[in-house]
């Protein structure tokens, strides 16, 4: 079932837009730190900025002690790393939302401990999530990462 | 690596044509530092870029990262043809501090704005735009941008900055979802009909599967929201004048099919006759009859989930205009007064322009109230055979008669 341009062009709060660029900057300072070079971890902060932004942990929080509610999420945000994880780990089977929630919650955990990782392959397999993430969000709405132009009638 | 190159000489020729802009003349002085933005924004890009030319990169993230930057050229090449555009003569710059003023009171003080005639007929606004989130760039219709009584627009467009900077969408985000939900259990029966496979509706708000088929009608909800955010906002900064100006452009709608993201244009008008009449602003007789109503859509499962959401955003309604409300009444924003509207309506019936105007909507508002009056200048035949050029410079003189007193009241 594809989505029409007409949804993808409207992002809830702006926050998911720069997601694309956002990764992509984070995946190239991970494939720097997998080369054994410097790499200014700046880019990966602004990463789990634009994630919480984007999926609010604190509501992940409640989704797990809570799997009634339904509210909490953002759906688009919630797809668009569905997708992220899917292609970079385990399937989530069931496909329910509070399992996600975790997974999306350990991802952020991930990110955020980049400064003391020196596993290769944990860098390495963070340069894939930041890829995959990076090429979804293009996916989800490539007519957002400079500005969204809105007419008064379409 | 070639692909690398090229988006690196892409790169190089879009500074160029940045260069090339700001070298020329501008009468809006925000679209100067936008270029500069621009600039070093994409000056950054450039960088990234030659950093990925060290050996050993991964040749996966060198293809991602050109294609975001490709993308990125995408978005900005046609903003960059909008700040051109920003330099034609056919803008009415006239009309700028006075709307620069206007958005600083209602968007915030840091908003910058920018006006281009544009070459779409649709006035439009860009919005979002993460790198440069004061700027409001205010496109026009080419052949209607010198038009003074369209100004009322401009509010709708405001409204989607405001919309942005108050986070609105996340604060009635749970709200729809949950209209959502309680929407389709209403009309169950139907939902299994489009979607067959999904028939346990104790799964709408938890299952996948669920969730990516009803979320379409979320996000039409969710757009459809601001849109009538947008047109409150509208309603209550121009009044009555908000009316006119819309149904002038837009009635009796456009050919094809509605989109998902805007209520129906008839829609749209109730909402706007229902709003305006519970807060005593006049609406013109039969003005939603001026509006046609749009067919269904072709797809009916797309039609069954839109309907949906138009559901859910009628109930949001008053929540909406509650918020633009406050928002206003935070901003200190007073609407004129029918009193003032009627003074300057007589200046003009006496081909004067507005005195001591205290606001654009004050202005605009007299001048439809002269535009729907039918009897206008009898006495003057040579005006009469040229009313709307009249009028309109009339509209615009007095903007500017509005943006001295602003300057003499700030300075003092």
């Amino acid at each position: 079932m594809p989505l029409s341009a007409a949804y993808l062009s409207a992002p809830d709060d702006g926050s998911r837009a720069n997601l694309a660029m956002a990764a992509s900057l984070a995946a190239i300072a991970f494939d720097r730190m997998a080369r054994g070079e410097n790499a200014s971890l700046g880019e990966v902060s602004k990463l789990v900025e634009v994630l919480k932004a984007a999926i609010k942990p604190q509501e992940l929080d409640e989704t797990e002690n809570d799997s009634s509610a339904p509210s909490l999420l953002d759906p688009v945000s919630v797809e668009l790393l569905r997708r992220a994880l899917a292609s970079t780990s385990a399937p989530v089977a069931p496909p329910s939302i509070p399992e996600l929630s975790k997974r999306i919650q350990m991802s952020i955990q991930r990110l955020q401990k980049a400064a003391r990782i020196t596993d290769n392959v944990e860098l390495q397999s963070l340069r894939e999530f930041c890829l995959v993430l990076s090429q979804s969000a293009q996916l989800e709405m490539p007519a957002t990462l400079g500005g969204v132009r809105i007419p008064i009638l379409e | 690596m070639e692909i690398l190159r090229y988006t690196e000489q892409k790169i190089v020729r879009f500074l160029d044509r940045v260069s090339a802009l700001q070298a020329g003349a501008h009468a809006q002085g925000d679209s100067i530092a936008a270029l500069a933005a621009i600039y070093k924004l994409f000056d950054t890009h450039r960088e990234t870029l030659k950093a990925l030319q060290a050996p050993g990169v991964d040749a996966a993230v060198v293809a991602n990262h050109c294609q975001v930057v490709l993308g990125a050229l995408f978005q900005y090449l046609p903003l960059l043809g909008f700040l051109h555009r920003s330099k034609s003569a056919s803008n009415a710059f006239e009309l700028y501090g006075p709307l620069r003023s206007l958005a600083a009171k209602i968007i915030g003080p840091d908003a910058r704005l920018i006006l281009s005639s544009e070459w779409d007929f649709s006035p439009l606004t860009w919005v979002r735009m993460l790198d440069f989130p004061q700027y409001v760039l205010l496109g026009l219709p080419a052949s209607e941008a010198r038009n003074g009584l369209l100004m009322p627009l401009a509010g709708h467009e405001f409204g989607h900055s405001v919309w942005v900077r108050g986070r609105y969408s996340a604060s009635l985000k749970s709200t729809l979802v949950d209209s959502v939900i309680l929407n389709i259990r209403a009309r169950i029966v139907e939902w299994t009909k489009h979607f067959p496979s999904l028939v346990d509706e104790t799964k709408l708000p938890t299952d996948l599967f669920y969730v990516q088929a009803w979320l379409r009608a979320y996000q039409s909800a969710m757009l459809q929201c601001e849109e009538t955010f947008c047109d409150i906002l509208g309603l209550l900064l121009f009044g009555t004048s908000y009316l006119h100006a819309f149904a002038y452009l837009l009635a009796p709608g456009i050919p094809g099919a509605r989109s998902p993201g805007y209520p129906s244009i008839r829609q749209r008008a109730g909402y706007l006759a229902e709003l305006a009449g519970a807060d005593n602003i006049d609406v013109p007789n039969g003005y939603v009859e001026l509006f046609n109503d749009t067919p269904k859509l072709s797809d009916p499962d797309e039609d069954f989930l839109v309907s949906i959401a138009d559901t859910v955003v009628h109930a949001q309604l008053s929540t909406l205009s509650t918020a633009v409300r406050d928002h206003l009444a935070a901003c200190d924003y007073v609407a004129p007064t029918s009193v003032e509207i009627e003074e300057i309506a007589a200046r003009y019936a006496l081909l004067a322009p507005a005195g001591t105007p205290s606001s654009l909507a004050a202005l605009v508002n007299a001048g439809w109230r002269v535009a729907v009056n039918a009897d206008i200048w009898q006495e003057f035949p040579q005006v009469r055979a040229r009313r709307d050029d009249v009028l309109n410079e009339l509209v615009i003189k007095s903007a500017q008669v509005l943006e001295f007193t602003e300057r003499v009241t700030n300075a003092s």
